[in-house]
């Protein structure tokens, strides 16, 4: 055994495999090596691993060693044995090589025995890696879409591709299985490997011929698999069609109309359609990859037999020994292992396509000089605490959404003095909301500027400014979180609420929005979660979350906000509590500056000052009184709603008397 | 439910085959082609990877007895089927793979058509159906793999039973270790079970950390969450919970993991002690150097597909719980499709009637509503209004045949709504809702799924979009460029070709156009019997909700087939102008009639309107 396993080690020295290699590297430029090696999304999900967790990786690197050498090992050993049997036949097992029969058999024994143990390693390897990297993907792709302080980037249909790649929602293979994938192909190329070597032993020839048949075979194969993988990414915007349609088919928001309009085989026939168009250019790869395999395997057969051939030949000659042969035969199979090519190569190459993805989301939404939108924090910009005192103006601002055509504000003009109340009030698609998300700076304006008492908006802390501002969006957010969270939003944190957590503001902005009755009557109170599905969950009506919202706002307003605004805020409120809010509206946002978009003129005319956006501008400002008498736009739309009601009014003695 | 089963073993059987017929049978129906050449090709694979250890044998033996033409024999042996099995095993392997993309296919459709087709709602309003169809979903991938995984299987036994006929060839003993092969199996089962059961304890918070993570990506609520400065919370929130949810994976993966470490153990001992007693009769002259090679060789070919067919076999047990719960949803639906009847009427004469209607949602001990009676007389318009929580929704679903009710019963000019067949009723019917969906398609193909039959007739299209009062919203013909959707809302003109939502990246539209768009949806089918609008006009502006009710007035006129609209709302200047108004508290009938009436009385009504008329003084 010991002799056989210097005779390996001279002889890989007589042919000089170090060299070779050596000669090899050098050929490519160190540094150009190294960067291709850097950018390859091998060593992308290796370094992805390495930060995520650096023991999990060596580990996972024990296990490749050990994936790669024992089956060999144990191979070598026994073959090594069975070389002896005919001595020990002759002599008996206490000869030498009786003896050396036993030291091989049992090392091979316990070898293979501890061969066998690697199913269970590596699902408990697997598991481990799986769930540590599909966790940290996640966290990372959330902290980058996370760290732009505007949104453009979560409107742009490349990025949302990407996401959609990076958090592997288009393949049937999970990025997040990536490196145990890659572990595995690593063990086996290793075997491959030392397989080679241990031929080289007997003919460094034939050790050099498997090595590089297969390495010349294989790149074509794993080329066209990587191919695949390509088409698959490529089709993504199909694919992504096709799910959408499936979800139509299930979820809970579709429900109602999927039934209503009897929708089901419809839709289920464009999922099928788009699934089709998107999967067929990977389907036809598939037919050139198995040409190229039928190929190859000619080429596999030549080098097998003359592998084999040689073997069979030196045998003959007795040239070489029984053990030879013995240890020899079995390499031959066992080097296919450097160029394998298996179908776990299918799904690796698409979870390897999945990380390029990743990387490159993350470095397009870093927040940088050179990403798009507003960027957070930068050093030496004001803090936006107890903004505004003045004024917050609009100075012909001008906003076109990335992309598209037209501009939605075309050089507004607007001021909104601190501490009162403003009404915009338009048409549908008018910009309203454009508008606001502006005002928040979660969007720069193409041209123009908004400044707050004077200081430009761009020269304030983002994050900061954000904070001073409180919306009640139309969309409003229904978070899957305890009532109280999802009240006391702006102190979330990971672990329920902030240290500044203020119970009585959580009480009093509820109460001001009118939630307080109805969270005191849910299951669990304000620790009821607000999603159904979950336990102590419960689903909340669409008036119910409209008080929440509001609560919501109120509650960032206690806890500092200074700008107050509602978009729609009664759009999803009975007539009772919409009546009570506006009755309430002036208490509501006293102190506060508003800014309300409704449709609701109740609401409308209790603010300051109401403004007409039309066509990006500002065409009307006044208060209610003035516009009506001014006989404008405003006077039309509000008698028209008013109308509806004189219509019914002559006998109506109640409706007469609270006017 | 496994109780009863266990007492009807035919029950039992058909069971079995059916969760069979879905593991294997959707691909092989779908491709029967390309199924037979998986099938061929697992099996060339799993024969040649036997063939070469005998060649090995060969080989060797002739070597030992320097017998040349053993040892050509062998060569030719193993030179045929080493490179056969290699290029079977690549083209099995890529034919699979579309093998499991259309599974994946045949599975999606499966289980959304299953889910669209149960006719009712329940099984989206109870959380554990929620959740199980949820897992389900999340399971297609592993359940689309199946059939790839039972050739692997396929292909395991194959080589068992080969190996140990081969191994018994030798010396029959050695065939006690193939059979060891159960130790491990038997492990990996109870492995997948403790799996199984972390999976069912986890469910809920991963459902929760994917939301989280969808809220964080998704730009409505990233508004909000930069606005409210809730950003690191949720970030840190989402960090813990995956936390939470890595420590009770591991944990169960450990354990997992040593039940599967001692199934290997109980084989790697019969597998040593076989190789060792082989090679020591060898030693004694017993046996052929040669015999130990393939012996050798065989038993590395078994614990290959030992070690594969137990992953396999782990996958697939996770596979067939994921057959069970699709068996459990066919089941479901078969349920709720039993006994559902006839066909709808052509036309109202005579009115839908209320005759003390009771509802309870399934699961749920307090009643929405309380013995309602009432009469919607063909041919009219009928205003709900009432409080959030009065049930108003509830009386839509019912009407809209979403629910049957726990007590009572509704009719249809004197037939009983419940004997009439769901999807035939709702075919006569039609409407919009204050929780429209918002496709992401086509603008037209969204507009046209309000009448499928009419989806591509273009002067319908638009005259719907008209009528709605989207008319100026969107243009007639086509784009001439048909330049892709840009994903960016803004500016431009809409055509009935525009993509429209972000995700498939369509154009974002403003919530009041979505909500045209989706009334215009409610408008395409031609004489309904019912027209439900369900608080449908929340974010329109003053002109557009003008024009719309003028246009459903108009279309309640010229109702020669009796359509009666139902229409719920807050807004009193809309609702005074339904002929009749149900005004619902608390679940039950508080008031009905005319404007003019329920103001006379001067109740619930009275009052209301009178709030709202405040604010246009």
């Amino acid at each position: 055994m010991v002799r056989v396993r210097g005779l390996i080690k001279d002889r890989a020295r007589g042919w000089g495999l170090g060299p070779a290699a050596r000669t090899l590297a050098a050929r490519a430029a160190p540094d150009a090596l190294s960067h291709r090696l850097a950018a390859s999304p091998r060593c992308r999900v290796l370094r992805l691993m390495w930060e995520t967790s650096p023991a999990l990786t060596i580990v996972m690197g024990g296990y490749v060693l050990a994936d790669g050498f024992l089956p060999i090992l144990a191979l070598v050993a026994l073959g090594l044995a069975v070389g002896r049997i005919p001595q020990a036949v002759a002599h008996g097992l206490g000869s030498p090589s009786g003896h050396s029969l036993l030291i091989g058999l049992a090392i091979g024994t316990a070898a293979y025995a501890l061969s066998l143990l690697r199913s269970p390693a590596e699902a408990l390897l697997s598991a481990h890696c799986s769930a540590v990297m599909s966790t940290g993907m996640q966290r990372r792709l959330a902290r980058a879409v996370c760290a732009p302080a505007g949104i453009e980037h979560l409107e742009d249909s490349a990025i949302l591709d990407q996401l959609a790649s990076a958090s592997g929602e288009l393949s049937t293979s999970r990025p997040a299985d990536a490196p145990m994938a890659l572990a595995s192909a690593f063990g086996d190329r290793l075997s491959g490997f030392i397989a080679c070597v241990v031929l080289a032993s007997f003919r460094w020839y034939i050790g050099l011929l498997f090595l590089v048949g297969w390495s010349v075979l294989r790149p074509p194969l794993r080329r066209r698999l990587a191919e695949r993988a390509t088409l698959v990414r490529r089709a993504t915007a199909e694919l992504r069609h096709s799910w959408y349609y499936l979800g139509c088919s299930y979820r809970p928001e579709f429900a109602k109309e999927v039934r209503v309009f009897g929708l089901g085989r419809w839709i289920l026939g464009r999922y099928r359609d788009k699934f089709l168009t998107g999967m067929e250019p990977s389907w036809r790869q598939m037919r050139h990859f198995r040409n190229r395999a039928l190929l190859s395997a000619v080429a596999v057969a030549a080098m097998y037999t003359a592998g084999a051939g040689i073997l069979a030949l030196a045998a003959w000659h007795r040239d070489v020994g029984l053990a030879t042969v013995a240890v020899m035969l079995p390499m031959l199979p066992t080097t296919m292992q450097v160029g394998g090519v298996s179908a776990a190569d299918v799904g690796l190459e698409q979870m390897l396509a999945a990380v390029p993805d990743l990387d490159d989301l993350i470095r397009r939404l870093r927040p940088g000089p050179q990403g798009a939108g507003p960027s957070p924090e930068e050093d030496g910009r004001a803090g936006a605490a107890g903004l505004p005192g003045a004024s917050i103006r609009f100075d012909s601002v001008t906003y076109r959404y990335p992309g598209g055509s037209g501009a939605v504000c075309q050089g507004l003009d607007l001021e909104l003095p601190a501490g009162r109340s403003l009404a915009l009030v338009g048409a549908n698609g008018a910009g309203k909301t454009t508008l606001v998300t502006l005002l928040a700076r979660l969007r720069e304006p193409s041209a123009g500027r908004i400044t707050v008492d004077g200081i430009d908006l761009r020269d304030l802390d983002t994050r900061s400014w954000q904070r001073q501002v409180a919306v009640v969006n139309q969309d409003f957010g229904r978070y899957p979180l305890s009532a109280r969270e999802n009240v006391a939003f702006c102190d979330l944190t990971g672990e329920g609420l902030s240290d500044d957590f203020d119970e009585a503001a959580l009480e009093r902005a509820a109460a001001q929005a009118g939630a307080l009755d109805f969270v005191g009557a849910l299951p669990h109170g304000w620790d009821t979660i607000c999603a159904p599905g979950y336990r102590r969950g419960t689903d909340l009506s669409g008036g119910q979350w409209q008080r929440i919202a509001l609560a919501r706002a109120l509650y960032a307003a206690a806890r500092g906000a200074r700008v107050l605004i509602l978009d729609e805020p009664t759009a999803h409120l009975d007539v009772r509590a919409e009546a009570s809010f506006y009755t309430r509206f002036l208490e509501l946002t006293s102190g506060l500056t508003t800014m309300v978009i409704s449709h609701r003129f109740a609401t409308v005319r209790r603010a300051d000052q109401i403004a007409v956006l039309d066509q990006g501008r500002i065409t009307e400002l006044g208060r209610h009184e003035d516009l009506v008498a001014a006989g404008g736009s405003y006077a039309e739309m509000f008698a028209m709603q008013a109308a509806r009601f004189a219509e019914a009014e002559p006998d109506t003695p109640e409706g007469r008397s609270r006017g | 439910m496994a109780e009863r089963e266990r007492r009807r073993p035919l029950g039992r059987l058909s069971r079995r085959l059916r969760r069979a017929d879905i593991l294997f049978g959707t691909p092989f129906r779908a491709a029967p082609l390309l199924a037979t050449e998986c099938v061929l090709a697992a099996l060339g694979w799993s024969v040649l990877s036997l063939a070469y250890p005998v060649g090995f044998r060969a080989m060797v033996d002739g070597a030992a007895a320097h017998h040349p033409g053993r040892i050509v024999a062998g060569l030719i042996i193993t030179a045929i089927a080493f490179p056969g099995w290699w290029v079977l095993r690549l083209i099995s392997g890529a034919l699979n793979a579309k093998l499991t993309d259309l599974g994946n296919l045949g599975l999606g459709a499966r289980i959304g058509g299953l889910t669209s087709d149960a006719p009712f709602l329940e099984h989206y309003e109870r959380p554990d159906y929620l959740a199980e169809i949820e897992t389900l979903r999340e399971r297609r991938r592993n359940l689309a793999g199946a059939p790839a995984q039972t050739l692997g299987m396929m292909s395991s036994a194959i080589t068992f039973v080969g190996v140990a006929v081969l191994l018994a060839l030798v010396w029959p003993p050695l065939i006690v270790v193939p059979l060891l092969a159960i130790a491990p199996a038997l492990a990996d089962r109870k492995a997948a079970s403790v799996q199984k059961r972390s999976d069912d304890d986890l469910a809920d918070r991963r459902r929760l950390l994917d939301q989280l993570f969808s809220l964080a990506s998704t730009a409505a609520p990233a508004r909000e969450l930069r606005t409210f400065g809730a950003t690191d919370g949720l970030l840190a929130r989402h960090a813990r919970l995956g936390d939470e949810i890595n420590s009770g994976a591991l944990r169960a993966a450990r354990v997992g993991a040593l039940w599967e470490a001692s199934g290997w153990i109980l084989y790697a001992a019969g597998f040593g002690a076989a190789i060792v007693a082989l090679v020591l009769r060898a030693a004694h002259g017993a046996a052929s150097p040669g015999a130990v090679v393939e012996v050798v060789s065989l038993l590395r070919r078994a614990q290959r597909q030992v070690s594969g067919a137990s992953s396999t076999a782990g996958s697939f047990a996770i596979a067939a719980t994921t057959a069970d719960r699709l068996l459990w949803l066919e089941d479901y639906v078969a349920s709720l499709k039993r006994g559902t009847g006839g066909p709808a009427p052509a036309e109202l004469t005579d009115g839908i009637r209320f005759d003390h209607v009771g509802f309870t949602y399934p699961g749920q001990d307090t009643p929405v509503l309380h013995d309602i009676c009432l009469t919607l007389r063909a041919g009219t318009t009928v205003a709900v209004v009432g409080e959030n929580g009065a049930g108003k929704s509830t009386l839509i679903k019912l009407l809209t045949g979403m629910y049957h009710p726990t007590s009572g019963q509704i009719t249809v000019d004197g037939r009983d709504l419940a004997g009439i067949d769901p999807e035939r009723w709702r075919a006569a019917t039609t409407g919009a809702y204050q929780d429209f969906v918002r496709f992401s398609m086509s603008l037209g193909d969204g507009v046209g799924a309000g009448d499928l039959p009419r989806i591509d007739d273009r002067a319908a299209l638009l005259g719907a979009i008209r009528r709605a009062g989207a008319g100026d919203l969107v243009e007639a013909g086509n784009r001439s460029s048909g330049t892709p959707g840009d994903g960016t809302p803004g500016a431009g003109a809409l055509y009935l070709d525009t993509l429209l939502g972000p995700y498939i990246g369509g154009r974002a539209l403003s919530g009041g156009q979505w909500q045209r768009l989706a009334l215009a949806r409610g408008l395409m089918r031609e004489r309904p019997l019912l027209v439900v609008l369900d608080e449908p006009t929340a974010s329109l502006d003053a002109p557009s909700e003008a024009a719309l009710f003028a246009s459903y007035a108009e279309a309640a006129l010229d109702s020669a087939g009796g359509t009666i609209t139902v229409l719920v709302s807050h807004r009193f200047g809309t609702v005074h102008m339904a002929h009749q108004i149900i005004v619902l508290e608390d679940g039950r009938v508080a008031e009905s009639g005319d404007h003019q009436a329920l103001i006379e009385r001067g109740g619930v009504y009275a009052e209301l309107y009178a709030l709202q008329a405040a604010g246009y003084r």
